[in-house]
């Protein structure tokens, strides 16, 4: 048994479905068991780390502050497309925790790297 | 490694009815095992918990797909693995959470078993291939 | 290497463009279940999926074509078995 390199992406926007949610538990259980984890958020996945979530109102769970324990974790290759952020006219700053914004090619050959890949 | 054994786990995100995603897990299992090549196990994750529920009746002519998971874990001895904290908020519960939480029924088809995320990294260590569907 | 499967439609869904975007020079694009429309019908993406197809990095599942009736212009049939052999073929899948 070893270890894999595994990439989680992020593709969906936060509440509307729990795909964001779900593949938030999975990366930090996955943590304790494998210490060579990179998160990717691109296209609407881009919104799961945008400041500010409030969703007490639409009766879903506010997870967002989870994130903050990524660091916690040792998760520290978290990786979000650019050019997805760009086009949400949004900037990094916006974001509640620290990222690597990265272009298309630079993605791919982070992609490359990885052993394994989980999409959500 | 084209002519030898690989070890796949694969991980089911859908439901047995109502989009193919878990269909095609299925028969990509089936493929696999058909191959000699050998399944470490399947983890059932997001609304693929619902496969491992027994009181899924489909009509008498159409596809049962637990039943089909079932009859392939047991031919080819590899574990059905179902999220427990998935399964939980979909109404998916075994014998001991059905106790724990005071629930007047349990639905767990056997062979799937109720496990933790920590099942997952077993899994996505012990395999060659990880394949998500 | 990556091997990318795509189950929607592009009239449905961004996937294939979205996979398309990050699909790398030795990637391959297999279309599967609803996706598999793409080798067929006109849409904005079917001349970048065609050259795909002329570099041979384009497969689409046989069995879902049969199974919705439809004929594919671009791309190489395979069965499950030849799904099975991709993915052994690259170092990971990732599932749009």
């Amino acid at each position: 048994m070893t270890e894999k390199k595994m990439g989680i992406i992020n593709r969906c926007l936060p509440h509307g479905s729990a795909h964001g949610r779900e593949s938030l538990d999975l990366t930090l259980a996955m943590s304790a068991f494998n210490e060579s984890i990179s998160l990717f958020f691109i296209g609407d996945g881009v919104y799961q780390l945008l400041a500010g979530h409030s969703p007490a109102d639409i009766l879903q769970k506010h997870y967002q502050p989870l994130f903050k324990m990524l660091e916690l974790y040792d998760i520290e290759n978290i990786y979000v497309c650019s050019a997805s952020l760009r086009q949400r006219r949004l900037t990094t700053e916006m974001l509640i925790i620290e990222v690597t914004p990265l272009a298309r090619e630079q993605l791919q050959v982070k992609l490359a790297e990885q052993q394994q890949l989980l999409s959500f | 490694m084209d002519n030898q054994k690989t070890k796949f786990s694969v991980v089911v995100t859908g439901a047995p009815y109502g989009s193919q995603s878990a269909s095609s897990a299925y028969q990509f299992c089936a493929a696999a095992t058909l191959a000699g090549h050998e399944i470490a196990g399947v983890f059932f994750y997001q609304e693929g918990v619902l496969n491992a529920s027994q009181l899924v009746s489909p009509a008498t002519d159409e596809i049962n797909l637990p039943d089909l998971w079932a009859t392939l874990a047991k031919q080819y001895q590899f574990p059905l693995e179902v999220c427990v904290s998935a399964a939980l908020r979909r109404g998916v519960v075994d014998q001991q959470e059905a106790k724990q939480l005071s629930l007047a029924q349990f639905n767990l088809k056997s062979p799937f078993v109720l496990s933790g995320l920590g099942q997952l990294a077993e899994l996505s260590a012990n395999c060659d291939r990880l394949v998500q569907f | 290497m990556l091997l990318h499967t795509v189950k929607t439609s592009p009239f449905q869904t961004l996937a294939i463009s979205n996979c398309l975007d990050l699909l790398a020079d030795g990637d391959t694009l297999l279309l599967i279940e609803d996706a598999v429309v793409a080798s067929q019908a006109d849409h904005p993406l079917y001349a970048q999926l065609k050259l795909l197809a002329d570099q041979g990095r384009l497969m689409v599942l046989d069995a879902d074509l049969e199974a919705r009736g439809i004929q594919n212009r671009i791309g190489t049939r395979c069965s499950y078995l030849d799904f099975v052999a991709l993915v052994i073929k690259h170092q990971s899948q990732l599932a749009w």
